[in-house]
């Protein structure tokens, strides 16, 4: 059939649907995914790295073997395999990808859907998009391990035992399979085999099998059995949880429920596959001759059409139409699975790109992220902006230049800022134990993960426990993809008098100063951090650490504390220039609690003078209500005069929470 | 001739001859000698082994090491094993070792590093085989050494005879993401599988005890005690447990690489009787911390270790502990007591260590009652935390006192256990990496005297460098617990039966 003119006309696609192609299911899936890619690689370059980064797979029999005593532990293995190639986002995602494109595939086949409705196989794909994209903050919490792979995994396992079940054509043949499938596939995948049985089990009796009710007894009989005898394999499961294994570890709770509906989908949208019986063919039911035969057949009929009614035009037949509304409705379906599931919150993102960015030591691109940031930021992006200006020493001009406040990370998790960025605050502020306590904690509590092992590697080092060191170093040398990161930290354990030399570590160890003590964070970072730098006044101090405290100081609003550290910072800088915000504060302090510091003989810029009586002014004149701090207008009108200011932080930056 | 027939005729020969050259496991006969001792990791260089200990395993540590042949001789025995990992096998280990009790192996090894194409024999060490065999089984308790988390907790045992290791109970059977489940203080009684008891604390928690065949899950806490029992004693004769009520706290270092202190805020003694269900208080002094029962082997004297602190300011009681954490000095007293009458006598103070300004945790008496060792270190009552831990011998006999020096190491020494002939010393020590606690087995003679301890050997070499927790409380037993982490699950997830309290007797 000639198309009628260049280019895919609505006639052309028509005409696509009314023929089944061999190649048209694969261009739908390809199409489909190759959007899918190029989002991912743009919206998610940061969390596909990362999500590496929170996992960790070793090719040593130790670690293998843990992960195979529990059950499912072999999807475990697969997709932290897998995922360990985000290492380059785009090969990562190439991967997943991929397996997503298999699954489409393996839906086809297995699910017998016709060529001319090869969108609907989307639908599943669709959905697991959404199981790997909705992960968002779980990234951090979640102790399924590779995450961003586990379900398509699990899925495409599924689908490929059923799809060897079809292929075996003797009914006790298949039966001997089922058994084997129960016993090897539920050890190694878990719910994916209980749910592989499941489906043979309707398939079995759609497709009126011989056989089908010895079937239908032998798959009811497994699932309700194989997890109960298995439990007492593995010592590592609840009972009742253990028809549940390899499937993510969300909660059953009514704010977690959420997360389990791409799944509950899933599972659902294969069952209705199974249940459904499509009518068409399949490309690979089509012989050639029966293409030739079709082509031919609607050859004829175009012929005559165009014959009968010269320059009119094709009309759609009603079949044409059903297959474009199933398809098109299919593809919108899976795409909105996709865009619905898919967690977008810009803090969360703009979180990942500062890790990613402190990681490599931009400082300045830390900045550029903040200085971009769209609405109140969290708490770790604030403290991730005062970090860098501290590191760059722009601190005292700069740290109320940005947009400052206390947003909640948007999600129904109680996630604290420890487990997401906290290890990094931890060890940049030299807080060694800190940071490695945290690590171990969390490496206990969610699996250990590279992230945990670097943060604990550089931490050994730092505190010179250099044959711990040498453990970690050694781990994370027997992965394949850091390799090259071990062996440039493992020079520092060789010879530890690099250690003053390098980079990385000077802007670190000047803020190592600080007397041992017994203490606790109560998994507060940003508290913690704060109370401890500006309530810290050992003997030996360095000129970094003595801003860090007045920073923190600013942030605290503690009058006698600011001046205790301004003091302190004012005598390891005599040479500098005072800071913008630190006179604004002193004048401010100075103002508010006369008398208690004579700062008239203080040098104070003309400008930080004359920003002080206008906002004094601004204030008499426009924050006359009680709790005006409070108010959002005038919040906004004082913002726009002087929202980089620490008068502004200082009156209206309130009520905020730290996580 | 089809490809694949192809590749079997040509190639298969080749990798055959491959396979067997890569087995060859003979000396080489043109080597030069090193005076260099073959340094190997884990060390197991002049140490001393049961003759029913599983094959020793390493690996060389030498740089461009390619190729290794070790050879094991005593008398005319021999054994070769080839390869830069030497992992003798069990059936030839065995069968070698049976012929070398109360004697020495020579241990030689030939190496080849690249830039030195010629074989080398390094300077032989020996290992010494001693007559007395070590119990078959070991237990312990397998934790990651974090702080607060636990999440998977097993209780595990372990043949020493073998690598085979297999999980007593797990706390993931019983625990939720919610409702987290800490398992520890396991113990048996005289080495007695079938006898051994554990705690489960928070979620369905309480004391889990295997005994008469019976598994049982009792609650010891009651409104007299400041907590469930902790620390436990198995009485040697009679059917009662001592154990320490411990309310404990823990306190992070800032900067010190020891980075935890572990402490009691309060604790006492307490016994329970296991057929009257019944508690009853030892001792509970408010400006004593009294902690780590010890029952002497005929069940007539009861050591324990106590530190006196009196508290300054009452109304930041929690935080001076914290602050004074380095004055907490325990001695090391005793009681007598008669198992009939379940009455104690006075505290006796055996050693005094906060004199010296040392402190001692961890009693626990040879069996044939002649030795005590202890756990000693600059204050505290939680060694594994502390650098300064190290292993003291205490000669009941005639009252003298040293530290083993021939088993420690500079890192820390800590929870240490007797075999049931008491001729070795199961205890744990973080001397291989600093952080994570490994079980160490050493030989003590007729005489008193340690000999170097090994690390408990696993299947492969660099185990203990991979793997990621660490090994707490190690006991001995005799044989295998027989009752499934199923079964105790079950019990677990059964009522609870709560100990009566019974005044002083």
């Amino acid at each position: 059939m000639k198309s009628a003119g260049k280019g895919l006309s609505l006639q052309n696609i028509i005409g696509i649907m009314k023929k089944p192609t061999k190649h048209l299911p694969l261009i739908i899936g390809l199409s489909f995914l190759l959007v899918v890619y190029v989002l991912l690689l743009i919206f998610e370059n940061e969390l596909l790295f990362r999500s590496q980064e929170l996992s960790l797979w070793l090719p040593t029999e130790i670690w293998f073997s843990r992960r195979m005593s529990y059950p499912a532990g072999f999807l475990t293995v697969i997709a932290t395999f897998l995922n360990q190639f985000m290492y380059y986002p785009w090969l990562g995602a190439l991967l997943l990808v991929g397996l997503w494109l298999s699954v489409y595939l393996l839906t086809l086949k297995v699910f017998h859907i016709p060529d001319n409705r090869a969108a609907l196989a989307l639908i599943p794909v669709g959905l697991l998009i959404g199981c790997a994209l909705e992960v968002g903050y779980w990234i951090f919490l979640i102790k399924t391990q590779a995450y961003l792979f586990s379900a398509a995994v699990g899925f495409s396992f599924t689908l490929l035992a059923v799809r060897g079940w079809q292929r075996l054509r003797k009914s006790w043949a298949q039966w001997v399979y089922i058994v084997v499938l129960f016993a090897a596939g539920f050890p190694l995948f878990g719910f994916y085999t209980l749910l592989a049985a499941l489906l043979i089990a309707l398939l079995a009796i759609r497709d009126g099998q011989v056989g089908k009710w010895v079937t239908l007894g032998l798959c009811v009989v497994g699932i309700a059995l194989i997890p109960y005898i298995y439990y007492y394999a593995f010592t590592m499961t609840r009972q009742n949880w253990i028809y549940l294994a390899g499937l993510p570890f969300f909660r059953l709770t009514k704010e977690q429920l959420v997360f389990w509906w791409p799944y509950f989908l899933l599972f659902l949208s294969a069952i209705a596959f199974a249940i459904c019986r499509f009518k068409g063919l399949q490309s690979d039911e089509i012989t050639r001759q029966q293409i030739s035969e079709t082509s031919e057949k609607q050859s004829n009929k175009a012929k005559k059409n165009s014959k009968g009614k010269k320059g009119a035009k094709p009309k759609m037949s009603r079949e044409a139409i059903g297959n474009l509304c199933w398809n098109g409705g299919a593809v919108v379906l899976a795409a909105l699975f996709v865009v619905l599931f898919w967690y977008k919150d810009a803090n969360f993102h703009n979180e990942l790109k500062i890790e990613a960015a402190m990681e490599k030591m931009d400082y300045k691109g830390v900045l550029d992220i903040v200085k971009k940031q769209k609405g109140e930021p969290t708490r770790l992006i604030v403290m991730a902006k005062n970090l860098a200006l501290l590191k760059l020493g722009r601190g005292g001009d700069e740290m109320f230049t940005y947009l400052d406040g206390g947003n909640r990370p948007n999600t129904p998790l109680d996630i604290r800022m420890m487990q997401v960025g906290g290890k990094m605050l931890y060890y940049n502020y030299a807080r060694f134990n800190f940071c490695y306590r945290w690590c171990l904690e969390d490496g206990v509590e969610y699996g250990w993960r590279v992230e945990y092992l670097k943060y604990m590697a550089k931490c050994a080092i730092l505190s010179g426990e250099y044959t711990s060191a040498q453990k970690y170093l050694d781990t994370l040398s027997k992965t394949w993809f850091h390799k090259k990161w071990a062996k440039h930290y493992q020079k520092f354990v060789d010879t530890p008098k690099l250690i003053q030399k390098d980079k990385e570590f000077a802007t670190i160890l000047p803020l190592y100063c600080y007397e041992d003590q017994l203490d606790g964070d109560n998994s507060l970072v940003e508290i913690y951090l704060l109370n401890y730098f500006a309530h810290s006044f050992g003997e030996v101090s360095t000129p970094m650490f003595d801003e860090a405290g007045l920073m923190c100081a600013l942030i605290l609003k503690d009058i006698p504390t600011f001046w205790q550290n301004f003091f302190r910072y004012a005598n390891s800088h005599k040479t500098d220039r005072m800071p913008t915000h630190y006179q604004e504060a002193a004048l401010l302090f100075g103002n508010l609690e006369p008398g208690k510091v004579d700062i008239s003989k203080m040098p104070f810029e003309k400008t930080v003078k004359a920003k002080f009586q206008a906002f004094m002014e601004y204030a008499r004149k426009n924050a006359i209500t009680e709790n005006a701090e409070r108010d959002p207008v005038i919040k906004q009108k004082f913002y726009e005069r002087f929202g980089d200011t620490y008068f502004y932080f200082y009156f209206f930056i309130r009520d905020v929470k730290s996580y | 001739m089809n490809n694949k027939q192809r590749m079997k005729r040509y190639f298969l020969p080749f990798i055959f001859l491959a396979i067997l050259a890569g087995c060859t496991t003979g000396v080489p006969s043109d080597f030069e000698k090193s005076t260099t001792k073959a340094a190997i990791t884990p060390d197991y260089t002049d140490v001393t082994i049961p003759p029913n200990i599983a094959p020793l395993t390493w690996r060389y540590v030498l740089p461009d090491i390619t190729k290794a042949v070790t050879t094991f001789a005593c008398g005319e025995e021999m054994i070769t094993v080839s390869g830069t990992d030497v992992c003798p096998s069990i059936k030839k280990w065995r069968s070698f070792i049976s012929k070398c009790v109360g004697k020495d192996i020579t241990v030689t090894a030939y190496v080849k590093q690249k830039e030195k194409e010629k074989w080398k024999a390094l300077k032989p060490f020996t290992i010494s085989v001693a007559e007395e065999r070590v119990d078959p089984y070991i237990t312990y308790r397998l934790i990651a050494p974090s702080y607060v988390t636990y999440e998977d907790l097993t209780i595990n045992q372990r043949c020493l005879e073998n690598y085979k290791e297999n999980v007593i109970f797990s706390n993931m059977l019983i625990s939720t993401d919610e409702n987290g489940q800490c398992i520890n203080c396991h113990s048996v009684k005289n080495y007695n599988p079938d006898s051994l008891q554990f705690h489960a604390r928070q979620h369905k928690g309480g004391t889990i005890m295997a005994f008469n065949g019976d598994i049982r899950k009792i609650n010891l806490k009651t409104d007299s005690t400041l907590s469930a029992g902790v620390y436990p004693a198995w009485h040697p004769t009679h059917n009662y447990i001592a154990y320490s009520v411990n309310n404990t706290g823990q306190s992070f270092h800032t900067r010190n690489n020891e980075k935890i202190e572990v402490q009691d805020l309060y604790s006492d003694l307490i016994l329970y009787d296991i057929d009257l269900n019944e508690v009853t208080t030892v001792e509970n002094d408010t400006t004593e911390w009294e902690c780590y029962p010890c029952w002497a082997p005929d069940g007539k004297t009861l050591y324990f270790v106590s530190a006196n602190f009196i508290v300054r300011d009452y109304g930041r009681r929690d935080r001076e502990i914290i602050d004074r954490y380095q004055d907490f000095k325990y001695n090391l007293y005793k009681k007598s007591f008669d198992p009939a009458t379940k009455h104690f006598g006075p505290r006796e103070l055996v050693f005094d260590a906060s004199s010296s300004g040392q402190s001692v945790t961890l009693p626990r008496v040879s069996p044939d009652g002649r030795y005590l060792m202890l756990s000693i270190g600059d204050y505290g009552v939680f060694h594994i935390w502390h650098r300064s831990g190290d292993l003291l011998l205490i000669d009941l006999q005639n009252n003298y006192i040293r530290k083993l020096n021939e088993m420690n190491s500079p890192d820390t020494e800590s929870f240490h256990n007797w075999s049931s002939n008491g001729r070795w010393v199961l205890f744990s020590s973080r001397r291989l990496d600093g952080n994570f606690t490994r079980l160490y087995l050493g030989y003590f003679d007729k005489k008193g005297r340690g000999r170097k301890p090994f690390v408990i050997p696993q299947k492969m070499p660099d185990y203990y460098q991979q793997y990621y927790k660490s090994y707490n409380i190690p006991e001995f037993m005799k044989g295998p617990v027989t009752i499934s982490p199923q079964q105790f699950a079950r019990r677990i997830n059964g009522p609870t039966s709560s100990a009566i309290y019974h005044e002083k007797y």
